[in-house]
């Protein structure tokens, strides 16, 4: 299969929670048979807590009473992401794709990408070089390490100072590579004091090309139902892309909504089964 | 031995004949570019396994990967010790990282997987 010179960049209104992961899942199918590397990004149409893939269903549920978040089991592992500030990305690469091989590599393109810009525009962001530090948890990301994605540190995240900014985690398939991935943009607050973490906006105050780079990103990241600009013509997100690109040799396409009329009813039937107790419970 | 492109390995015990059965595991090179893994799902003993099916899956840090079936069968063992015990799978992937047991229901798809020396090139022709 000949490669696409093309990194496709999809960008869907913010639905629930089953409905993203269905369609993350259908993005990777998609990719699977045409080869290739795609993006989505996508928000929330309202704050969600998103579990990893094999992370205890009880062990959420602290979090899940005090604060009435609703709740998906991703397809993918790492640890669970509080949708309530954060742009979610999902990037499929197709099985024989060069990032396909060993999982550190797609992670370090997009997160190395990452860093290249919050540098850019003036921050101290790098990647965490061993996986030690969790915050109030064990040494490694398990998935009975800390409850929270941005509690955890696993080789590769995305720092700026100590605050964890970028994590992601994949789904390796029969036919492609799915990975998941959270940009916090601002501090969450919907779930409370105890959960709360500095996003880029908190960190970005007072170094004026970072605050400029995030112009119109934090307004759009709050879960809404409403229609909403594209986050990726956002300064620091366009950036990052083009950066994801050319590290690729590839060139940006922005194909608009992945999820048009026509995939519609595959999303909603797919969305059935993460949506399924079976499914939520599983572990 | 035999590997699927998924990287599962399958050995018959004795001849390939329907009933026979065949011990699978995963090979020593998925197991490398995992890297440190976490948590492991395993079938039930008397489940069905179909080729190229999930029949259970594996996380890493950050990564979880199903397993594929390279043939069909009803599962007779499993490795239960396994999960409590991840490392065996990188210490020893095609002896005590064995995962499970099954009972070929079709040896004829057997010949549609790799050889040793065919599983070698396709991972060092990066095709995989």
């Amino acid at each position: 299969m000949a490669i696409s010179k093309e990194f496709t960049v999809w960008e869907d209104l913010p639905a629930e929670g089953a409905v993203n992961m269905a369609t993350d899942e259908l993005l990777a199918e998609a990719t699977a048979a045409t080869g290739g590397m795609a993006v989505r990004l996508y928000r929330w149409s309202q704050p969600t807590l998103s579990l990893g893939g094999f992370q205890k269903h009880g062990d959420a549920e602290p979090i899940v009473k005090q604060t009435g978040l609703a709740v998906v089991r991703r397809p993918s592992g790492g640890g669970a992401i509080l949708h309530g500030t954060d742009l979610t990305y999902a990037v499929a690469v197709a099985r024989g794709h060069p990032l396909a091989g060993a999982p550190q590599q797609l992670y370090d393109v997009f997160h190395q990408a990452m860093v290249a810009v919050l540098c850019e525009v003036g921050l101290s962001a790098g990647l965490v070089a061993a996986a030690a530090g969790n915050i109030g948890g064990s040494g490694e990301s398990a998935p009975d390490g800390p409850l929270l994605c941005f509690d955890r540190r696993a080789i590769g995240d995305v720092v700026v100072g100590p605050h964890k900014v970028l994590g992601s985690a994949q789904r390796r398939l029969s036919g492609s590579i799915l990975q998941h991935g959270s940009l916090l943009v601002g501090q969450c607050d919907q779930a409370g004091p105890g959960y709360t973490r500095p996003g880029l906006v908190e960190l970005a105050a007072g170094t004026p090309d970072a605050e400029a780079s995030l112009v119109g990103l934090a307004a759009l990241c709050p879960p809404s139902r409403e229609r909403a600009a594209a986050a990726s013509s956002v300064g620091l997100v366009a950036r990052w892309l083009e950066r994801v690109a050319e590290s690729q040799g590839l060139s940006v396409h922005h194909a608009g909504p992945f999820v048009n009329d026509q995939m519609q009813p595959r999303v909603a039937e797919r969305a059935e089964r993460f949506r399924s107790a079976v499914w939520l419970t599983r572990r | 031995m035999k590997f699927a492109k998924s990287h599962e390995w399958i050995r018959v015990e004795g001849e390939p004949v329907p009933g026979a059965v065949a011990t699978i595991g995963v090979s020593a090179y998925a197991v490398e570019a995992l890297t440190d893994l976490v948590f492991m799902q395993l079938p039930e003993v008397g489940s069905q396994v179909t080729a190229g099916e999930s029949f259970g899956e594996i996380e890493s840090v950050k990564a979880v990967s199903d397993l594929y079936a390279p043939c069909s069968g009803e599962v007779v063992e499993v490795h239960s010790e396994l999960p409590d015990n991840l490392d065996l799978l990188g210490q020893d992937p095609y002896g005590d990282g064995w995962i499970i047991k099954i009972r070929l229901s079709d040896p004829s798809q057997l010949d549609s997987l790799m050889d040793q020396a065919a599983y070698d090139k396709v991972i060092s022709e990066g095709t995989h």
